[in-house]
């Protein structure tokens, strides 16, 4: 069962006579269950397409289907079974928080229960008659959260959800979603915090420059191959014994890793390559199967340090 | 679960909202205060007259006398309120909540009517009960057919009024320029108009009825008095400058679907 797909989904803003290609032709899917985080540097497009799949912009070209509905009436009603926050929290500043979430409830067809759950999920209900303006950036996300789980939504999309937060308040962003998630919900995320999307997402896609480069699952996207990391008394040693092994594709050493040397083998066959340098005196003290992170990942697949670059011109409106 | 249909909790939300708005509560207060000085002023105009004042008589002052005050005033508040929803995000954060656009744009045209029924009651109720305290009813009674209908004229003009802050709301992103460009529109009118009005040919006939000279003509006695009609019956000079009641209530209307067609066109296609 599919929760979001698109088919060539396109946003080009005009400019006099330019022409500036946001979105251009992005077809991905997200399937019900996953928790699929969406990754790209600044301005690459993410949140102008997190924008056209809840309707709030017009796009040049392409489709969108969520939760199985398409067309203008079928997406509209998909969009009531979802919950969604884009870029900063958006709610009405001299209204209480629990007063902006009764507006959102009513919205959505919820009972007033639905509110106080949601602030219960976020601990905010100590703050809930507070004005929105005297709330602090945290608190400010965990109302977004809040109010995307209103209505009890099967599909739950958030841009940037951690923005601003500290580490506490990351942790306690991350646990709500994998719970929203352990109750079956689809979560759709964007995040620059790499190290908050791999421990949270199951499924990842990258963005550059309006386009879509890679994507898969994390494992798949953080897949090495059949590296492995090693530390012995003696690297250089090692590392020349290494080479001499029948399976190693390459042999390397990287400053400031926490091995003394990486071995890409043809086959997962660690044990041998154990046996073969114990057999040439060689005794390893660690061998461990070399795991690159998201943010290696990432920087590899757009050429860029995390959320540091700019991608293409993104034009008028908000890009992320 | 609420089985409203989603155009009413938008109408109902919106009100919600508005009368939590300090925007909303000090434009309104401050409109009191001016409908209560200008209704004190004038009824103390007709005291010095001396004699009874009969009510019938009264009303006129009391329901012209505040010029375009009442526009001026509803406008730029109905302006903060639209264009705060883009300072805020809060208009699209409204759509991504599940709400249409035709559901979203319904709710502030619901607030729009609700503003100027608002203002239209609180001028009536603030001059009329200087009217209640000063005057009697002598021969005409309390009040006459035509003061009501001018009270129904001023609703569709301060509503007519409102369209134009709704296309400058929408049209617009942002609360202060929404309100500068409804002030401009309001001051720049009477000078276009008069320029069109040099003309004889068709543009003569755009400059007398433009959207806010309409409702200005709604809010001024030769327009309702039927003394004027009269008159006019019998001088045909005169008639020829007068434009009846009903035909001005007419032109405000088509204002209306005209200005509240513009602005649905302009934000149907905007990105939000």
């Amino acid at each position: 069962m599919t929760a979001i797909a698109t088919i060539g989904l396109r946003k080009w803003y005009r400019s006099g006579f330019s022409r500036t290609r946001a979105v251009d032709g992005i077809t991905f899917r997200v399937e019900r269950g996953q928790i699929f985080g969406f990754l790209g540097p600044n301005g690459s497009g993410k949140t102008t397409t997190i924008g056209l799949l809840l309707g709030i912009l017009r796009p040049t070209a392409g489709e969108v289907e969520l939760l199985g509905r398409s067309g203008r009436r079928g997406l509209l009603e998909a969009r009531r079974r979802t919950g969604a926050t884009l870029e900063t929290p958006n709610f009405y500043p001299y209204l209480s928080g629990e007063r902006n979430l009764r507006l959102v409830a009513r919205v959505k067809g919820a009972p007033d229960a639905d509110v106080d759950r949601a602030l219960d999920l976020v601990g905010l209900s100590d703050r809930r008659t507070d004005r929105f303006a005297a709330y602090s950036l945290g608190m400010k996300q965990r109302l977004a959260l809040a109010a995307t789980v209103i209505g009890d939504p099967e599909l739950i999309i958030l841009d940037e959800p951690a923005n601003g937060l500290d580490p506490e308040g990351m942790r306690e962003i991350r646990e709500i979603i994998l719970r929203l998630a352990d109750e079956g919900r689809t979560i759709f995320l964007s995040s620059h915090l790499l190290a908050e999307v791999e421990k949270t997402c199951t499924h990842v896609a990258i963005i550059k420059k309006g386009q879509l480069i890679r994507q898969g699952t994390v494992d798949e996207i953080v897949e090495t191959g059949f590296v492995y990391a090693l530390r012995a008394d003696d690297p250089a040693a090692l590392a020349e014994a290494a080479r001499t092994f029948p399976g190693a594709r390459e042999v390397w050493t990287e400053r400031d890793a926490d091995a003394d040397v990486f071995v890409e083998l043809a086959a997962r066959e660690p044990a041998e390559l154990n046996r073969f340098l114990s057999g040439r005196a060689v005794f390893v003290s660690r061998l461990v199967e070399h795991r690159r992170s998201l943010e290696d990942a990432f920087i590899e697949a757009t050429g860029d340090a995390a959320g540091e670059s700019g991608g293409e011109s993104t034009g008028e409106g908000s890009t992320g | 679960m609420s089985t409203a249909p989603l155009w009413l909790v938008a109408v109902r939300n919106e009100l919600r909202k508005a009368v939590h708005r300090r925007a909303l509560r000090l434009t309104w207060a401050g409109f009191v205060l001016v409908c209560a000085l200008v209704s004190i002023q004038i009824l103390n105009a007709e005291s010095n007259d001396g004699g009874p004042l009969a009510m019938a008589d009264l009303w006129p002052s009391a329901l012209g006398g505040l010029g375009g005050l009442a526009g001026i005033m509803a406008g730029v508040a109905f302006a903060l309120l639209l264009g705060s929803e883009w300072d805020w995000r809060t208009g699209r954060q409204n759509v991504i909540d599940g709400l249409g656009r035709g559901e979203w744009f319904t709710g502030k045209l619901g607030l729009l009517v609700v503003i100027a029924g608002a203002f239209v009651t609180t001028h009536v109720l603030t001059t009329g009960i200087g009217v209640l305290v000063v005057g009697e009813p002598l021969d005409g009674g309390w009040i006459e057919l035509w003061h009501v209908k001018w009270m129904l004229g001023l609703l569709a003009g301060l509503t007519c009024t409102l369209t134009i802050a709704l296309v400058t709301g929408l049209g617009t992103s942002g609360a202060g320029a929404a309100t500068a460009l409804f002030l401009v529109w309001i001051a720049a009118e009477p000078l276009m108009s008069a320029g069109l009005r040099e003309y004889d040919d068709w543009r003569g006939w755009i400059g007398e009825h433009l959207p806010a000279g309409t409702f200005a003509r709604l809010q001024q006695r030769p327009t309702w008095d039927p003394v004027f009609a009269e008159r006019a019956a019998a001088d045909p000079e005169l008639a020829a400058r007068m434009v009846p009641a009903s035909a001005t209530m007419l032109e405000a209307l088509v204002w209306v679907v005209i200005l509240t067609s513009s602005a649905w066109l302009l934000y149907r296609r905007r990105d939000l």
